[in-house]
């Protein structure tokens, strides 16, 4: 093959269409061009005419085009428009399915199935019984696109009457259309050797008992083993318990299974691994753990593939951790990421050494699945690794919760290893979030320290951590709300929130007073978390805060407090930020005024708010809502709030 | 706690606004799984009930933009590695690349690879022009951009692990890396100098305005995970990145049918792929 521009002329033409403006007058210019002897020109001419948006005036032109015999790259590129023009093709294509011509009524089955509007199917049930097999076979392939209950009726029909072409067709598109005719129509199809595959494929359609029976007894025959486990790959969510039991039984019988179980995972073809997957989880085959990660790749079933994962247990978990290195570290993306999954869930003390390497390997993503599955390994084993992981930014905090569930089992080791992090340097935040959480009461000298570290992360981390150290906690939270670093005074702010006692209303009014948002709103939550009835004017205040992190804060506080009134909730209505109008409506479906407001957030710009406003009216509206709901409805175009609208009307007509 | 690890159809929307205005990704409906899971250790992380708590921690708390980067980072596919689609490569090398010098390059080749990741794509490309005869005395500039600073990072550090590396050779292995830590290997520094890095999101038109005339972009398996607004905007924005002549290599899966006809489909022996059409 050479150069496509190696022609100069053909180039020429193709930039004249290219070039062409996108007018009425271009019309015939354009038609011409589908004539043109290079497929790129025919190709881009066919483009630029459905450009032009004008179905009505191409029809015609189009049809004719359709009808010149000798001409098939003029023909194809016609048909290519024709799938474009809508329901205005609909009418003329069905008139060209009774040409004399059987090339022109193939074509018309052809683009009526690719315009796949269930108007065009009456006239394709027709076709099925053209003299003509090819336009047969083109109609029972289109109305695996087009559907409707005429359709399917049809097509099954054919299953019993039609030779085995037009069967396989008639299957394929029933397959498509996601309808599984009755499984004593399939059973004779899956015994010929033509029609086999494309019925086994509707046989895992069929959500019944039977169906797996049928699967299991072929699974054990060889022949059939392949398509019946194609069968299986239509089913995506977990097999019943009994079939899984007797599909155990067979797998069991057959003494090349897991080689060829393997084969299958590795498979291109999504169903056949989809297939295997079902018949690991059935059979338990836990050496075959790596095959079903790989089967996870991009775009495959990774939930079905973790799930399978899973359910294979300690000993699939360990199975990953065999080869040096395992073959899951070099595949893809998703299957790595599922592999990484399973071990963090069957984690044990065996597979520490290979956690540690897959911490060492250089590799964020599978250092981030090693620390997660040391902190569930339930071994001191774990805790040296895990501390040394605190000083990694982005793996701190899962050390420092892995750490922590560590020393539910082993305090005295995991205690140590902190220990050495924390004299060997100055700490990282997570170290002091690790050591609060191990040591707890016991952690205020290394607090007292850490809350005058330089780094603001650190101070922060020990004012957060002050509560573990209860009679302390006062002395250290007054040194942090005052500190410098709105990050640090948050800390505090979390920290004053799960303290007990009166002195921590001290420390709320004045945090309650910052002028950082932040602090602003993680003290309101503090004073929710506390019960502070008392702050009910200032969370009142906050709600209008601008900021609407402080406003959804105060908000929140003062409705779960109780104290928030009609005022408060009809002022959020109207803050500018519609995340704080939504949480008002979510809140007040109880007070008259939020209702009454509710119908004016119907017409909100954002459509969340939109479907809140629905709620709101649903749980607390009245029949003198419903001409409001039925104009939103009317005009609603985003389709969750569409579907709350919906459900609305309904609650309402049904009051 | 499991039920509040799941996406309601209301949260998937939600945070797929969240990342469709901040980079053009979209969050379909079929990555939801891959989603509650790639997010779940966050919401731990950060002590978050729900995705609706995380969806609100996005745009409210100060430390958003920070987790709005991690998300993306966690979110968008990433699959990359050496020598992807070996038969594209070989009609870079041996049909685009000369059919360049035919129409005339400057004294650089410049190619960009849009979207690169970790790096790997733009250092195959420098692995793949180093020692081309028709570079002989010129230079060869080759730039990967990402809106990942994380995988930049790691593309700077040239420092790579098995799944990078398997669809290379042994040869090639040998040719090209040297040996790092942990059994990984890294780049050869011949092959490290003509690659740059640049931090950029491809809905940023002004952003990208600052790079030169590029005679190559590499775009693959990127523009698939956009709508469709968004990939005629970024294709929009590389044929004004693209000198007259210049070629636009895409994923297998993708192509440019009703977005641009700013380009034209040119078919090589190996390959098919797009060029701006040249000047005359």
């Amino acid at each position: 093959m050479t150069w496509a521009d190696s022609d100069p002329a053909a180039e020429r033409r193709y930039r004249a269409v290219a070039e062409r403006a996108l007018e009425p007058g271009a019309l015939p210019e354009l038609v011409e061009a589908l004539f043109d002897e290079s497929w790129r020109v025919r190709r881009l001419a066919a483009e630029r005419l459905v450009a032009l948006r004008q179905p009505d005036a191409l029809l015609a032109p189009l049809l004719e085009v359709l009808g010149r015999r000798g001409q098939p790259g003029a023909r194809n590129a016609a048909a290519a428009a024709l799938v474009h023009l809508g329901p205005v093709a609909i009418g003329p294509l069905q008139r060209l399915l009774r040409h004399d011509d059987p090339d022109q009524r193939k074509f018309a089955a052809d683009i009526l199935g690719g315009l796949g509007l269930e108007a065009a199917s009456p006239a394709l049930v027709a076709a099925l019984d053209d003299a003509d097999p090819n336009v047969q076979v083109a109609a029972a392939e289109a109305l695996g696109k087009t559907g409707g209950p005429p359709a399917r009726a049809a097509l099954e029909r054919l299953l019993s009457r039609g030779g085995p072409l037009l069967q396989v067709s008639a299957l394929e598109a029933l397959t498509a259309l996601g309808a599984p005719p009755p499984l004593t129509v399939l059973v004779p199809l899956v015994e010929h050797p033509l029609t086999r595959r494309s019925a086994w494929r509707l046989v895992g359609r069929v959500q019944h008992r039977s169906a797996w029976v049928l699967m299991a007894r072929h699974l054990g025959h060889s022949p059939a083993r392949d398509a019946a486990l194609l069968a299986m790959g239509a089913a995506r969510q977990a097999l019943p318990g009994d079939v899984e039991a007797e599909l155990a039984l067979v797998v069991a019988q057959a003494p090349d299974a897991a080689a060829w179980l393997g084969r299958c995972l590795a498979s291109e073809d999504e169903e056949r691994r989809v297939g295997a997957l079902h018949l690991v989880r059935a059979a338990r085959l836990a050496a075959l753990a790596p095959a079903v990660a790989s089967a996870a790749d991009a775009g495959g079933p990774a939930e079905l593939a973790l799930a399978v994962l899973s359910s294979l247990g300690a000993a699939g978990a360990a199975a990953l951790a065999v080869g040096g290195p395992p073959a899951w570290l070099s595949m893809a993306r998703e299957a790595r990421a599922v592999a990484g999954e399973a071990l963090v869930e069957h984690a044990s003390p065996r597979l520490v050494p290979f956690l540690v390497e897959l911490l060492d390997a250089g590799e964020p993503e599978l250092a981030e699945v090693a620390v997660r599955a040391l902190g569930r390994a339930q071994t001191g084993a774990a805790a040296e690794p895990l501390a040394r992981a605190l000083d990694d930014e982005a793996l701190g905090g899962a050390a420092a919760r892995g750490l922590a569930l560590l020393a539910l089992d082993f305090p005295d080791v995991t205690t140590r290893a902190l220990e050495r992090r924390l004299d060997a340097g100055p700490p990282s935040a997570a170290l002091v979030h690790a050591w609060a959480g191990v040591v707890g009461a016991g952690a205020g000298p290394r607090l007292h320290r850490a809350l005058h570290d330089e780094a603001e992360a650190v101070r922060a981390a020990a004012a957060e951590e002050a509560g573990v150290v209860p009679a302390e906690a006062a002395a250290l939270l007054g040194m942090a709300v005052v500190d410098e670093s709105a990050r640090v005074r948050c800390g505090a702010a979390r920290a004053v929130g799960r303290l007990r006692g009166a002195e921590g209303r001290a420390l709320l009014e004045r945090l309650l007073d910052d002028p950082v948002p932040a602090v602003l709103a993680r003290a309101c939550l503090s004073a929710l978390e506390r019960g502070e009835a008392w702050a009910a004017p200032r969370l009142a205040a906050l709600a209008g805060h601008p900021d609407a992190v402080v406003a959804l804060a105060a908000l929140q506080a003062a409705v779960l407090l109780g104290v928030a009134d009609d005022a408060l909730l009809t002022g959020a209505l109207a803050h500018p930020d519609g995340e704080v109008v939504k949480q008002a409506l979510a809140a007040g479906a109880s007070s008259r005024a939020v209702v009454a407001a509710a119908a004016g957030a119907l017409a909100h710009p954002r459509w969340d708010v939109r479907a809140e406003a629905a709620r709101a009216l649903a749980a607390g509206g009245g029949a003198e809502h419903l001409p409001a709901l039925r104009a939103a409805a009317g005009r609603e175009v985003e389709p969750l709030a569409h579907q709350a609208l919906v459900a609305a009307l309904k609650a309402l007509e049904a009051r | 706690m499991g039920e509040a690890r799941e996406l309601t159809p209301e949260q998937l929307r939600l945070l797929r606004d969240v990342l469709q205005e901040a980079c053009g990704f979209v969050l379909r409906e079929d990555l939801k799984f891959i989603a509650e899971r790639r997010l779940a250790p966050r919401l731990e992380a950060l002590g978050l009930r729900d995705f609706g708590s995380y969806q609100r921690y996005l745009r409210f708390d100060p430390r958003g933009k920070e987790e709005l980067a991690l998300a993306i980072d966690l979110l968008l596919p990433r699959e990359t590695y050496f020598f992807r689609e070996p038969a594209q490569l070989s009609t870079f090398v041996d049909e685009v690349v000369p059919r360049l010098f035919q129409h005339g390059v400057g004294r650089t080749l410049r190619v960009w690879s849009a979207g690169c990741s970790s790096g790997e794509e733009p250092y195959t490309v420098s692995m793949l022009l180093a020692e081309h005869p028709l570079l002989a005395g010129r230079e060869l500039d080759v730039l990967g951009t990402d809106l990942s600073q994380k995988a930049l990072a790691a593309a700077r550090h040239a420092e790579y692990g098995p799944s990078a590396l398997r669809a290379t050779s042994p040869r090639q292995r040998e040719r090209f890396f040297e040996p790092a830590e942990q059994g990984r290997v890294r780049v050869k520094r011949a092959y490290r100098e003509s690659v740059r890095f640049g931090w950029l999101n491809l809905v940023d038109a002004r952003g990208a305005g600052l790079l030169p005339p590029m005679d190559v972009i590499f775009c693959r398996n990127v523009l698939i995970y956009f709508d469709a607004e968004t990939r005629r905007r970024v294709v929009q924005l590389f044929s004004e990145r693209l000198r007259d002549g210049g070629y636009l290599l895409l994923g297998h899966a993708e192509n440019l049918f009703s977005l641009s006809t700013k380009f034209e489909l040119v078919q090589l022996s190996g390959d098919l792929v797009y060029r701006k059409p040249p000047l005359g």
